[in-house]
């Protein structure tokens, strides 16, 4: 199980690379598993958010063969969501794909 | 100070936001309303500081055009009387801001267009849509504030946005397309600021040519001929002649015998850059940096200016650590990618073209045998006099104002408050309050060539004094008198105006100490706080120097 949330983590910070070229230099994520993602915490603003996200949907499908809708509200509202941290995201993505 | 942006578009611009301030953390950048392109452009709250980015599909501006890219017949007079429209909305947006960078006209790639029709006149696409970038940028050409960024290059081997993406955020282009404008759009205001790199110094074995020469001899160099290597080689030269043909200078700092190299040069035939395209060299066994500040000191350069490409990186390393203003960029081991990695470093920007550009390399290769006679000649007056120097001086014209805007804004070494004008802030300058300014411009010719238009000084009487309000001088020209020429002008003309004082204030940069030790050498008198004065009663004789041709019009 370990194994693969590395694997998958890996996944997200080859997104986040991608998303931060875009990513005023204190909006960007670091690729660190305790790194927040959605949470008053995190540094990402809302239009990054979506980008990576999606990005991720994409290399999840290019992989997989699995499509995500990562966007939905049951996931991105912040009180329950699963994506508090990249670490969380990617063991939630460990357990659905 | 800040370099400050504006994005204007029809589209969700933030992600350009984000790659500029990646770019130039100190930048202030601002976003304008999504989608409120034409509003903006009519908008007069604007920061006037601000640098202007316009970039708007053609079909959020050209109505007509929508029409067309919805495949109805459209008549093509009205697109471009439309056009027509949209640039006079931009030349109104240009007279309140400095500089205005418009992005061209691409056409997306859609199905929704004519196919193998697209470039038939009357019916295609791509062909209207190229009629209205030439027509805009035909229109737009008078107005030297406003730049055409050719955005094609920005699209370029990119892969397009997920169309999720675009549904959900209106960001239409990757971050690789983003990224690309923003390398771009930096480097054109760099550019303009006068932050363009003047210099390429290039290592010779392997970087030139394939090989060591000293090793291979002539004969076994690899350059040119009938290999990948060789061509790769070759084709990174042709490059580097393009940039000289343009104004950047090159010049070699390698270790090796130097007639040994200097044969190669001369007698390869594949050899594309001969002794001529280099403005100087230093080929020996002494390290690069030591070789290097001599070489920008000889051509009167800052360390800022230039580029140092080697192949070797321990000889890259070191340059780097020793003279942390020179660039040096990290370079490929492979030759075919070269001339991509000049290509890549995006420091060459020309804010505009003279004739002194063009004929630069000239000019300094006349300057390379000015100085062999210098070593040859016993004292600097007999030099000076062997050159027979003419110095011609002309007031501000419709032919020069390219060039003397070209001065005013990328002058860095010999400039005294390093104001940066556009033509139109020239000429504003110039007639406001008329009757108490002067503009010397001046062109030197020696017996080796013409060096064109060098120098500035720029004079506005205040009661009883005259301010040097300008003084710019190339740095080709440092040392051969021409500097003593302007102040005993701006001399004259305060004893012509009946004034009691001439005064310099020296604005410091980062760049401009050489303006400091030419005015402490001067007549002028430090009277502290930058501050240099002479009383018009002082007798100056002109520099005996100098052949002086007067061409002023009074």
């Amino acid at each position: 199980m370990t194994d693969n949330n590395e694997l998958y983590l890996e996944l997200i910070f080859a997104a986040i690379k991608e998303v931060n070229m875009q990513q005023p230099p204190e909006y960007q994520l670091k690729l660190n598993k305790d790194e927040f993602l959605i949470s008053d915490k995190s540094c990402i603003d809302s239009l990054g958010l979506i980008t990576l996200l999606i990005n991720i949907e994409e290399k999840i499908s290019n992989k997989f063969k699995k499509n995500l809708n990562l966007l939905d509200e049951k996931y991105i509202s912040e009180e329950n969501t699963p994506f508090k941290t990249l670490g969380s995201l990617a063991s939630w993505l460990n357990k659905n794909v | 100070m800040s370099n400050k942006y504006h994005l204007i578009s029809n589209f969700n611009i933030d992600p350009l936001k984000g790659c500029i301030l990646n770019f130039d953390q100190q930048a202030i950048v601002s976003v304008a309303p999504y989608g409120q392109v034409i509003q903006e452009l009519y908008n007069s709250d604007l920061d006037k500081d601000s640098q202007i980015v316009i970039w708007a599909s053609p079909k959020s501006v050209i109505p007509t055009f929508s029409e067309a890219q919805r495949l109805n017949k459209v008549n093509e007079k009205e697109c471009l009387e439309e056009v027509k429209k949209y640039s006079e909305a931009i030349i109104t947006l240009a007279k309140k801001h400095r500089y205005i960078f418009l992005a061209s006209w691409a056409i997306e790639k859609n199905i929704k267009n004519y196919g193998i029709l697209d470039w038939r006149p009357n019916i295609g696409l791509a062909n209207k849509l190229a009629k209205m970038n030439i027509y805009i940028s035909e229109l737009l050409s008078k107005y030297e504030n406003i730049y055409i960024l050719d955005s094609q290059y920005w699209y370029q081997n990119t892969e397009n946005v997920l169309p999720k993406i675009w549904y959900a955020t209106k960001v239409p282009y990757s971050s690789v397309v983003f990224q690309n404008a923003a390398e771009n759009i930096c480097s054109a205001s760099s550019a303009l600021n006068g932050f363009s790199k003047k210099l390429i110094i290039l290592d010779l074995d392997n970087t030139l040519w394939g090989g060591v020469i000293g090793d291979l001899g002539v004969e076994g160099i690899n350059l040119g001929g009938h290999n990948y290597i060789g061509e790769a080689f070759k084709d990174f030269q042709e490059t580097l002649l393009s940039l000289s043909n343009r104004g950047i200078q090159l010049a070699i700092v390698s270790k090796n015998d130097e007639s040994v190299a200097l044969d190669a040069i001369d007698n390869h035939n594949e050899m594309l850059l001969k002794r001529n395209y280099f403005s100087g060299w230093r080929i020996n066994w002494n390290d690069k940096a030591s070789n290097i500040r001599a070489l920008l000191n000889e051509l009167n350069l800052g360390e800022s200016s230039a580029i140092f490409i080697d192949d070797n990186p321990i000889e890259r390393d070191w340059v780097k650590k020793s003279m942390p203003d020179v660039l040096v960029p990290d370079w490929p081991s492979d030759p075919t990618q070269y001339v991509r990695a000049l290509s890549k470093l995006n420091c060459f920007g020309l804010p505009s073209l003279s004739n002194e550009d063009r004929n630069r390399t000239k000019m300094y290769v006349a300057d390379r045998k000015r100085r062999e006679i210098k070593e040859s000649t016993a004292s600097l007056e007999d030099w000076l006099l062997s050159l027979k120097t003419k110095a011609i001086i002309h007031t501000l014209n419709k032919n020069n104002i390219n060039r003397i805007s070209q001065l005013f804004n990328k002058t860095n070494q010999l400039n005294l408050k390093t104001r940066r004008l556009s033509q139109d802030e020239i000429e504003k300058w110039v007639n406001t309050n008329k009757k108490k300014k002067k503009i010397f411009i001046i062109e030197v010719k020696d017996r080796l060539g013409d060096l064109g238009l060098v120098g500035i000084i720029t004079l506005e009487q205040v009661d009883s004094v005259v301010n040097i309000v300008d003084l710019i001088l190339s740095c080709r020209v440092m040392g051969r008198k021409i500097e003593n020429l302007m102040i005993w002008l701006a001399l004259n003309y305060t004893k012509k105006v009946e004034a009691k004082m001439l005064r310099a204030q020296l604005i410091p940069s980062k760049r401009n100490r050489p303006t400091h030790d030419i005015l402490i050498a001067s007549i002028l008198e430090n009277t502290g706080k930058n501050i240099f004065e002479v009383s018009s009663k002082i007798k100056m004789e002109p520099p005996k120097e100098l052949f002086i041709e007067n061409k002023l019009i009074e």
